[in-house]
C-alpha cells in the first residue's frame, strides 16, 4: 500500500513537473526569440579584427551571464540516459536558452553603452552546485558570453 | 564587406524528439532488462540454494543472532516455544540447523520470519491472536516448514539481487532505485506465496505427526482474517495468500488426507502474561 502511494506521487512529481518545465521552457524561448530580432542590428562575432581598424574609436568589455536550472523530469530523463549513454537530449534546450539568453544579456550591456558591434566574442560554460556526488546538489548551469564591445566611426 | 544580419530559422542545437516520448522508451527498456537480468538471476538462486552449505549459511546467520542474541538467557515464553519446536524434530526430516526462537517486542505486528541460520522471530503481536497451543504449533512448524524447504534463503538471494541491481544503476536511495523496487518487488511477492502454501502444507503434516490430529490449524487465520480484510485489488500485493484461500487450502488438504480432529490444548498462560520478551 504504501509502495502504491509512493508510487502515485512519483507518477504525479514527474507529471507536474514535465509540464511546468514545458511551459517555463516555452515562454523563454518565445522571449529569447523576440529580443534576438530586437538585437539584430547589434551583431556578436568571434574574429579579433576587423579590416578597418581606424573605424573603431572606442572599444569595452561587455559580458552577459546567466545562472539555468534543471527541472525534476528533466533530471529523471537524464539519470535514464545516463545508464545507457548517447545524447542527453534534456540538457540540450536548458544549455541553448542558458547560451542565447546570456548573449543578449552581453549585447543589453553594449546598447548600453552605444556599441556597434562586439569582437572576439566567447563562451564560459560551468557546472555549479554540484561541488561533492550528493543527490541532492542542485544541478545547474553557468553561461558566461563576453566580448569586445567596439564603437565605430560613422 | 557588407554584413547584413539575418534572423536564424530553426535550432540546429536541441534535438527533435519529443521529451515524454524519450522518457517511456528508456524508462520501459531500462524496467525490461532489469526485470529479465531479476528473474535469470532468481532463476540461478534457486538452484544454487538447494546446494549452499549450511556453514555458509550459518554464517549469514550470525549476522542476525548478533542482533537480537543480545541476552543471555530465553524468556519463559521463549523457552516453551522452543519446546514446542523440539518436540517437532523427531518427526521432521534430518536437519543440521540448531533452531532457536526469539521473541520481538512490538505489540502491533502479528506475525513470524525465519532467518537464515535457524532463527524464527516471532513479535509478541502474535499472542494476543492465539488461544491454543495447536494455533502456535502450527505457526512455528510454518516457519520451520521454510526451513525445510530453503525459502528463507531464495528471498534473501532475490533481495541481494534486486538490492545490487538498483544500486549499481542508481545509487544507494535515489528515486528510481525506489521507484524500480516498488514495481519488481510484486513479481518476487507473487512467487512466494507459492512458497507460503507449500509450507502451509509442511506445517499441517508435522502437526499431525507430533499430535496425532490437526485440530487448530486453521484458528490463527480465522482470527485474524476479519481482521486484515483488503479489497481485491491488493491480493496481487500481498506475501502471503490471502487468509480465507489459505483456510479453504488447508481444509482441502485436511480432508484429502484424512486428518483427524482432536481436542486443542490450551496455551500456556505465560503467553498472555504481556511480558514475554526481554
Amino acid at each position: 500500500m504504501q509502495q502504491l502511494i509512493d508510487l502515485l506521487y512519483f507518477v504525479v512529481f514527474v507529471a507536474v513537473t514535465y509540464s511546468v518545465g514545458t511551459i517555463v521552457e516555452r515562454s523563454h524561448y518565445r522571449k529569447i526569440e523576440a529580443e534576438e530580432k530586437d538585437y539584430l542590428n547589434l551583431p556578436a562575432v568571434s574574429s579579433k579584427e576587423i579590416e578597418n581598424k581606424d573605424q573603431i574609436i572606442a572599444a569595452e568589455m561587455v559580458s552577459g551571464s546567466v545562472v539555468i536550472s534543471l527541472d525534476y523530469f528533466k533530471r529523471i530523463l537524464a539519470g535514464l540516459r545516463k545508464i545507457l549513454g548517447g545524447r542527453i537530449k534534456s540538457y540540450e534546450t536548458l544549455l541553448d536558452r542558458g547560451r542565447r539568453e546570456a548573449i543578449l544579456r552581453m549585447k543589453k550591456q553594449a546598447r548600453q553603452i552605444g556599441a556597434d558591434l562586439i569582437l572576439n566574442m566567447r563562451f564560459e560554460t560551468s557546472a555549479i552546485g554540484q561541488v561533492t556526488q550528493r543527490k541532492n546538489s542542485i544541478g545547474c548551469f553557468e553561461v558566461l558570453a563576453y566580448g569586445t564591445a567596439v564603437k565605430l566611426r560613422k | 564587406m557588407k554584413f547584413t544580419p539575418k534572423e536564424i530559422q530553426g535550432n540546429v542545437n536541441i534535438s527533435t524528439t519529443h521529451p515524454l516520448k524519450e522518457f517511456f522508451i528508456l524508462l520501459f527498456g531500462i524496467l525490461g532488462a532489469l526485470l529479465v537480468i531479476y528473474l535469470i538471476l532468481g532463476l540461478v538462486l534457486d538452484i544454487l540454494v538447494d546446494r549452499m552449505p549450511l556453514g555458509l549459511e550459518n554464517k549469514l546467520g550470525i549476522l542476525f543472532k548478533q542482533r537480537f542474541e543480545s541476552s543471555k538467557s530465553l524468556t519463559p515464553a521463549e523457552k516453551e516455544m522452543q519446546r514446542i519446536i523440539d518436540d517437532f524434530l523427531p518427526y521432521m526430516p534430518a536437519t543440521k540447523y540448531q533452531f532457536r526462537v526469539y521473541i520481538i517486542n512490538q505489540d502491533k505486528v502479528s506475525n513470524a520470519v525465519a532467518v537464515p541460520g535457524g532463527l524464527i522471530l516471532v513479535y509478541s503481536g502474535l499472542f494476543k491472536d492465539i488461544q491454543t497451543e495447536n494455533e502456535l504449533a502450527m505457526i512455528l512448524a510454518h516457519e520451520l516448514g521454510h526451513f525445510a524447504h530453503r525459502d528463507h534463503l531464495r528471498g534473501l538471494g532475490r533481495g541481494l539481487v534486486l538490492a545490487a541491481i538498483s544500486i549499481v544503476t542508481f545509487g544507494a536511495d535515489s528515486a528510481i532505485t525506489q521507484f524500480l523496487m516498488d514495481i519488481l518487488i510484486t513479481t518476487d511477492l507473487r512467487f512466494s506465496r507459492k512458497q507460503e502454501a507449500a509450507a502451509d502444507k509442511f506445517a499441517l503434516e508435522l502437526l499431525n505427526k507430533k499430535y496425532g490430529h490437526v485440530a487448530g490449524a486453521t484458528d490463527y487465520f480465522e482470527h485474524i482474517k476479519d481482521k486484515k480484510t483488503l479489497p481485491r485489488f491488493f491480493k496481487f500485493f500481498s506475501t502471503h495468500p490471502l487468509y480465507p484461500e489459505r483456510i479453504t487450502m488447508l481444509n482441502e488438504e485436511i480432508k484429502n488426507k484424512c486428518y483427524q480432529i482432536k481436542e486443542k490444548i490450551p496455551l500456556n498462560p505465560i503467553f498472555k502474561t504481556g511480558d514475554v520478551s526481554h
